[in-house]
Formats: C-alpha cells, sequence, structure tokens
C-alpha cells in the first residue's frame, strides 16, 4: 500500500494551515506527487477539522484549476494526504520575478483563478483563504486552488459562518467588521487583492498590520464607505467610524502596468459593499479576457 | 374508478376531526395566496406544459430535466444570491450523489443479544438529537450525523453495547465537517456533555475506523439538503416557518428505523407533501416534478407516505404545525365559506382560484375536498398528465 517514497525534499517546501507538505515518487506509477502530513499524536481532537475538511471538499471538486486529492493514508499516528505535485507556489513564483512580470501571464493567471474559483462557488464550496502562497503553479504555467482547510460548503439557507477567516491582506471590509454572513463575495476580494498583486509582479496591495491598519488602507484607496455606498454597514458587529478618507490615487498609479479593462475589472472585485462584487462567473466574461491566449481557454468556458 | 372511496380510504394520518381538517386547510391556502406563493420552476406556462408533454414518454430522466429547467432563460436572483439554474443544478447534483452514495438501511425488529436492531438504532439517534440541541448545532449537522452512523451500521457489525461510541464519533465528523471551529468542542467536553459511556480514546479510535471504512467519503446527501432545495424553490414563501415545521417532521421520521430503508429524497417528498401538498397545488405540480426527476416509483413513495404519516400521527403532530383559528360557520358549508370570502375583496379571489384548484384536481365537492389526502395524487399515475393543466386554466365555474 505505501507506494510511495517520502521526504524526498529535505525542507518543508510549504507549510499549510496543519501539517507540513513533501515531495516524494509514487512507486509503481512513478509519478511525483506532494505528501502533505498531519501528526495526530498528543491530541484530544483526532483528526483535525481542517483537514477533514480538505478531504471531504477536495473529494468532490475536482477540476484543472483546482489542486487533485489523490488518496488518504493513514497509519497509527500521522495522516497523510497524497496530492497532484505543482513545483511552486504563487509566492515563490513572483519572487522568482524580480519585480517584471509579463502581462499575458498575468491575466493567464487570473483567468484559472476565476476558473477555479467559479467551479468552487458552483459547487457551493467557499474557499476562505486565497492568498499567493495558496495558489500553486505548475511547469506548465497552469495555476491550481490549494489549502482548503479553512474552506466549507455553503448553501440554503445562509448561515452565520466564522468572521476569523481569510489572512488579513486579503480579507474583505465586510469581514474585517465582523461580517458573519457572508458568502462567495468573499473570495472574490481576496481574488481582487491577488489580480493587483500580480499585475505588481508580487507587491502586496494591502499589506496591513492590524485590522485598523488593514480597513485604513483599504478606505484610502476607495474612500470610505457611507451608509448610502453601503446599507447597513454600521450594523456590522465590529463596525468603528473611520475617517472620510477622500480617493486621492488614481488606479492607474497603484497598477501601472494593468490595461484599462484590467483595471475596470480590478474595480469590479475590490468593493467595499459586498453585494456589488462580481461573481466569478461574471468576471470570466470580463472584456479583460477578450484576447486570452485560446490554449488557456478550455472549450467549455463562457467567452 | 370511484374516486371518493379511494379518497377515504386514502386517507391516513388526517385528523379525525373533519371539519377542523376543512377549516384549517381553507385557511392555509388563504394565507399561502396571500403571501403569493409562486413556483419558480413553473412560473412559465411554458414550461408547464413543456413539462407535462413529455409525460407520455419515458419518466423525466435527469439530463432532459436540466435541459428543461436548466436553459430555460430563467435566472432569477433569489434573495441570497442564487439564481434558480443553480437552484436546479443543486437538485441534479444533489440527487446524483444520492443514487452514487445512498444505500437502503434495514433495521431487525427482532434481535440476537449481540445484534443491532431497530429500537437500539431509534434510541441512539434520539440521544444525538438531543446532543444536536444541547450543542445549538445546525440541522444539517445531526442530518449527517444520523446519515453517517446508518451508513456506518450498514457496512460493519456493531454490538449494541459499541453503538453509542459508533454514534457519537459519527456526530463528532459531522461537526467537524459542517460547524465552524469556534462552536467545536473537544473531544473531552463532548465526552463530559453527552455522558456518553466511551472514553476519549475510543471516541477517537472510532472515528478512524469510521472514516476508513466509509473511505473517507463523508459527505452524503441528506433529506434536509432536500428540504432546503425544495423550500427555495418558492419565491415569497417565508421558508422559516415552513422549514422548522418541516424540518421538525422530517427529524420525527428520520429517528424511525424504518426510514433508513427510503431514499432520502423519498422520504422528503412524503413529508412535504402530507404537510403542504394538500393546502397549495403549486406544490404538487414541484413535487411531481421532483418526484418524476428522482425515479422515485409510485408505490414507494406511498408506502413512504404511509408510514410518515403513522410516525407523525403517532407523535400526535400531523397538520397542527399551522395556527389553527376557530371559525363560526358551519364547518361543513365549505362553499359557503368560499363565497364569504371572496366578498372580502378582489384579493381572495386568488385563494378561490387555488382552492378550487384543488377541488377541480381530485373532481371532487368540496366536503370531499376537505378529506382529499394527496396520497391519491400518486396512486393515479395515469391521472398525473391532466394534473398540471388544471392549474394552467381559467377560474372555473363553481367559484362563481
Amino acid at each position: 500500500m505505501k507506494m510511495y517514497l517520502g521526504n524526498y525534499l529535505p525542507n518543508k517546501r510549504h507549510t499549510s494551515t496543519y501539517g507540513t507538505v513533501f515531495k516524494a515518487k509514487n512507486r509503481e506509477t512513478q509519478e511525483i506527487v506532494a505528501l502533505k502530513r498531519v501528526r495526530l499524536d498528543d491530541d484530544d481532537e483526532g483528526v483535525p477539522s481542517s483537514a477533514l475538511r480538505e478531504i471531504c471538499l477536495l473529494k468532490e471538486l475536482k477540476h484543472r484549476n483546482i489542486v487533485r486529492l489523490h488518496d488518504v493514508l493513514h497509519s497509527d499516528k500521522k495522516l497523510t494526504l497524497v496530492f497532484e505535485y505543482c513545483d511552486q507556489d504563487l509566492k515563490k513564483y513572483f519572487d522568482s520575478c524580480n519585480g517584471e512580470i509579463d502581462q499575458d501571464t498575468v491575466k493567464s493567471f487570473m483567468y484559472q483563478l476565476l476558473r477555479g474559483l467559479a467551479f468552487c462557488h458552483s459547487n457551493n464550496v467557499l474557499h476562505r483563504d486565497l492568498k499567493p502562497q495558496n495558489l500553486l503553479i505548475n511547469k506548465n504555467g497552469e495555476l491550481k486552488l490549494a489549502d482548503f482547510g479553512l474552506a466549507r460548503a455553503f448553501g440554503i439557507p445562509v448561515r452565520f459562518y466564522s468572521a476569523e477567516v481569510v489572512t488579513l491582506w486579503y480579507r474583505p471590509p465586510d469581514v474585517l467588521f465582523g461580517a458573519k454572513m457572508y458568502s462567495t463575495s468573499i473570495d472574490m476580494w481576496s481574488a481582487g487583492c491577488i489580480f493587483a498583486e500580480m499585475a505588481n509582479a508580487g507587491r502586496p496591495l494591502f499589506p496591513g498590520n492590524d485590522v485598523e491598519d488593514q480597513l485604513k488602507r483599504i478606505f484610502k484607496l476607495l474612500g470610505t464607505p457611507t451608509e448610502e455606498t453601503w446599507p447597513n454597514i454600521t450594523h456590522l458587529p465590529d463596525y468603528k467610524q473611520y475617517p472620510m478618507y477622500h480617493v486621492s490615487t488614481t488606479w492607474q498609479q497603484v497598477v501601472p502596468r494593468l490595461n484599462v479593462k484590467g483595471r475596470d475589472l480590478l474595480q469590479r472585485l475590490l468593493v467595499c459593499n459586498p453585494s456589488g462584487r462580481l461573481s466569478a462567473e461574471e468576471g470570466l466574461q470580463h472584456g479583460y479576457f477578450n484576447d486570452l491566449s485560446p490554449s488557456i481557454r478550455l472549450p467549455s468556458d463562457p467567452f | 374508478m370511484d374516486r371518493s372511496s379511494t379518497t377515504w380510504q386514502g386517507e391516513s394520518g388526517v385528523s379525525d376531526d373533519s371539519c377542523q381538517t376543512a377549516e384549517f386547510r381553507m385557511l392555509a391556502v388563504g394565507q399561502r395566496c396571500n403571501e403569493n406563493i409562486v413556483p419558480l420552476f413553473f412560473n412559465n406556462k411554458k414550461h408547464l406544459e413543456v413539462a407535462h408533454n413529455h409525460e407520455h414518454e419515458q419518466p423525466v430522466n435527469v439530463d432532459r430535466t436540466k435541459k428543461l429547467f436548466g436553459n430555460g432563460g430563467l435566472i432569477m436572483k433569489l434573495h441570497n444570491g442564487l439564481d434558480m439554474r443553480h437552484l436546479m443544478k443543486m437538485l441534479v447534483d444533489a440527487l446524483a450523489k444520492e443514487q452514487d452514495k445512498w444505500k437502503p438501511v434495514h433495521y431487525k425488529s427482532q434481535t440476537g443479544p449481540q445484534e443491532v436492531g431497530g429500537i437500539h438504532r431509534d434510541e441512539v439517534i434520539g440521544w444525538l438529537l438531543g446532543l444536536n440541541k444541547r450543542f445549538h448545532f445546525t440541522p444539517e449537522t445531526v442530518a449527517l450525523s444520523i446519515a453517517l452512523t446508518d451508513r456506518f451500521l450498514n457496512l460493519v457489525k456493531v454490538r449494541p453495547k459499541y453503538l453509542q461510541c459508533v454514534a457519537i464519533s459519527c456526530f463528532y465528523i459531522a461537526a467537524k465537517t459542517l460547524e465552524e471551529d469556534e462552536v467545536l468542542p473537544s473531544a473531552v467536553e463532548l465526552v463530559k456533555a453527552s455522558q456518553c459511556s466511551c472514553a476519549v480514546s475510543d471516541i477517537l479510535r472510532m472515528e478512524m475506523i469510521i472514516l476508513d471504512k466509509l473511505s473517507w467519503t463523508v459527505k452524503t446527501v441528506t433529506q434536509i439538503d432536500f428540504l432546503h432545495i425544495l423550500l427555495e424553490s418558492v419565491v415569497n414563501m417565508t421558508p422559516s416557518r415552513h422549514m422548522s415545521i418541516l424540518s421538525r417532521n422530517l427529524f420525527y421520521c428520520v429517528a424511525n428505523h424504518k426510514m433508513a430503508a427510503f431514499r432520502p429524497i423519498t422520504l422528503t417528498l412524503a413529508v412535504i407533501s402530507l404537510e403542504l401538498e394538500q393546502i397549495t397545488p403549486s406544490w404538487l405540480s414541484i413535487l411531481y416534478t421532483v418526484q418524476k426527476m428522482a425515479e422515485v416509483d409510485v408505490d414507494t413513495m406511498i408506502r413512504c407516505r404511509e408510514i410518515a404519516a403513522q410516525i407523525l400521527k403517532d407523535k400526535n403532530i400531523l397538520l397542527t404545525g399551522y395556527q389553527f383559528r376557530a371559525v363560526t360557520q358551519s364547518p361543513s358549508n365549505t362553499l359557503a365559506r368560499t363565497r364569504s370570502f371572496k366578498r372580502k375583496g378582489d384579493q381572495m379571489e386568488e385563494e378561490d382560484d387555488v382552492y378550487d384548484g384543488i377541488k377541480r384536481l381530485y373532481c371532487e365537492d368540496p366536503p370531499s375536498v376537505a378529506k382529499t389526502c394527496a396520497s391519491e395524487f400518486w396512486q393515479r399515475p395515469e391521472r398525473e398528465s391532466t394534473v398540471p393543466s388544471q392549474f394552467t386554466r381559467a377560474k372555473p365555474v363553481c367559484a362563481n
């Protein structure tokens, strides 16, 4: 059963919300895989909930832009998740870019990100932790959503979920204000942040230090939302008044290398009021992708 | 065919006070109409006709229904951002998952000392329902726990003394999967709160055994999932009110081991139909379509409904979920009541339509309508093709 030669890569490749990941080879098929190890000893919770959720969700989400879970193995004291192998994550890709990124690559990655996300959302799954570290890139330039440890299924009815989700820099303003009733728009904000970060070859858009700093950075760029622009904002659990910032920077200054259509798409994703954010499906049909290379688009994709 | 006799015999589990029932239904119809219920699946006459032209052919299969609803251009945003196409996809996906993973579980009523029988199972499920309340978990969580318990018991012979451990481990797995981390109890807290007889280490060992046996396929479609999808497909309803009544009834049924032999969709349809089908004909068409789509055969449906009706009757709750208001008119004179409603204003007219829709559906006189149990509907498939056209027609004569 144990056909995997573990531990080929001595250094940790990636630390996820739980466990560490190693590169390994399947002895039978010679296939290179990534092993995520979860230790189960001296802990009275059994299988960590994040691992359990990731397994449950990924068993059903089979898509070329979502990392594939091949197998789950378990021995006495550890659990091993066998994933398809990807060379690097988007963060590492940025590091290797040295501040220069091809704008066609940005378009390709963004398209694949939205396509993976549209698939998750149409299957009623929220990722809730999108960030460059959780987007894997393989040597063919394919982007895959990974680390579903914070993901959850959503459905009918809309319920209250945890507000303790999404890494600070990629967390939307509604969740920063403690909103617990959110839906797919939570991932769309993160996608917008990642889009800007890609266009700037890895410079994060809102690198806040804490919740307050994070919101200030957002409002300085987008303007402080009011009851008019965002009804019921003052009723959010952790709502606090912020100074009325007036927009002083243009989008061209923020993402100078992104073309007009790209800037338009970005603006439609980075909307403070969650109900105003574009959906992943709508994003895929945005004019920015009109000249996308046909090799990236799939026959079934919307055009 | 002697319709009225079938009707009267088909009456199972309806309150023995027929006058009250009649009155209740009248009021309920009025309430629904004021809420302006329009089933989204059928808010377009064209769809209705298309849907039922197919009935003389093969049973409506999933693909065809998908085509029918999915590309109908009927994309309405619902309050939570889901559109009809998405809902339809959810239903189709859920049915596919059910087909893929669900297996009937038959519990024995008479068992040896080392076997888990129906009584043991029901006892432990009742305990889980209590636990779920105690932890304030969602209905989805306990429904999944029950589904996992049934699946595991179907795969592995368990001795009664380990049953509690199996059930609480399934509950723990379901909670970890569906609940948020901040409300999850630790295994120690779980053991303490549940006062179960097993130790933390037993639960953790059992958790692994269960996950292994189920090949880590935890997500299972439950009755509650189907209930949400079906309720959501009717606009302008107050889903929470219907939800609480229907999910309560569903759980009464799920808690009975006999129901483990029925598919989740069958039980969900049975429970909804017992409660709602008789008061709003718009439901009838939805339930009918879903039944066809899910390929639930009529006999199974009737059997499931009968058992469900019996369970609910034993709990003394059938049809009492909606508020009953005492009325002064002669209870048997329902026609007079229909007229009195009419006089109150134009908005009442719609309600007469619905009521008459039921009458026409069963081709019966008002007093029998009160007694009409919808099981009759399932019993007569040959009449089904004529059913929906009744609703599209103009106001029937007897209302005037």
